[in-house]
């Protein structure tokens, strides 16, 4: 993956894809090493965690708002079973 | 079971599979405390006669008749659930004398009868915690609910 560092205030930034799974608030060492940027995770094992979970979460993404969301739940639940709710 | 064993009800499982949901990024505050603590993790197939039937009515309105693409989506969230760390199934073996109290507890907490059937299978196997969106449970002695 190649990136072009952009400018933030007085600082200089890159970014990380979201599906390394690195939580905002994870504390990272960094170091340079000639033309090389490390950072080294200091959270690892909260981080390996929470990729998972982000892994085993949110099967189903679409748009729609939480509150007709809830209320479509709502109605599901207290409405069982709906002849016409059949899988095939 | 031990004193903080949690039982997960069919409205966190629901929230922890559609992104949408108000409660979706507190499922995963949620889950990474139960991993931090070794949590003990359980639920029973209860809890998925709702969960398979809510998601399949919100997906029959968003998808129609496409029930190929339906099935493959409840597929993967059920895959999701069971890939939750420390998640075990139990299915107590009820008596008749469970069933007659699980109707005292539909009668006493107004409780409707799968939450009841769900608090039953909770005392029997002695787990005090439920991990749900529903208040429902707050009307029950002896059981906390995390949310």
């Amino acid at each position: 993956m190649i990136q072009k560092a952009f400018e933030i205030g007085n600082s200089i930034a890159l970014t990380i894809p979201k599906e390394v799974g690195i939580k905002p608030g994870t504390r990272v060492k960094f170091e340079r090493k000639k033309n090389k940027l490390i950072y080294e995770l200091l959270d690892i094992s909260t981080t390996i965690e929470t990729k998972r979970i982000e892994e085993t979460s949110g099967a189903i993404d679409f748009n729609q708002d939480s509150k007709s969301l809830n209320k479509m739940i709502k109605h599901l639940r207290e409405n069982q079973y709906d002849p016409k709710i059949r899988l095939s | 079971m031990t004193q903080k064993s949690v039982f997960l009800d069919t409205s966190f499982l629901v929230a922890s599979q559609l992104t949408k949901h108000q409660f979706f990024e507190r499922t995963k505050e949620l889950r990474l405390n139960f991993l931090s603590n070794a949590t003990p993790l359980y639920t029973s197939y209860l809890v998925f006669d709702e969960f398979w039937y809510v998601l399949l009515g919100i997906l029959r309105s968003r998808i129609g008749s496409d029930t190929l693409t339906i099935y493959n989506l409840i597929q993967k969230a059920t895959t999701n659930v069971f890939s939750i760390k420390g998640l075990n199934l139990i299915n107590p073996s009820l008596l008749q004398k469970d069933l007659t109290n699980t109707l005292k507890i539909m009668y006493r907490y107004k409780l409707r009868p799968r939450d009841a059937l769900i608090v039953t299978t909770m005392k029997t196997a002695n787990i005090k915690l439920i991990a749900s969106f529903d208040a429902d449970f707050d009307i029950v002695p002896g059981i906390t609910r995390i949310y």
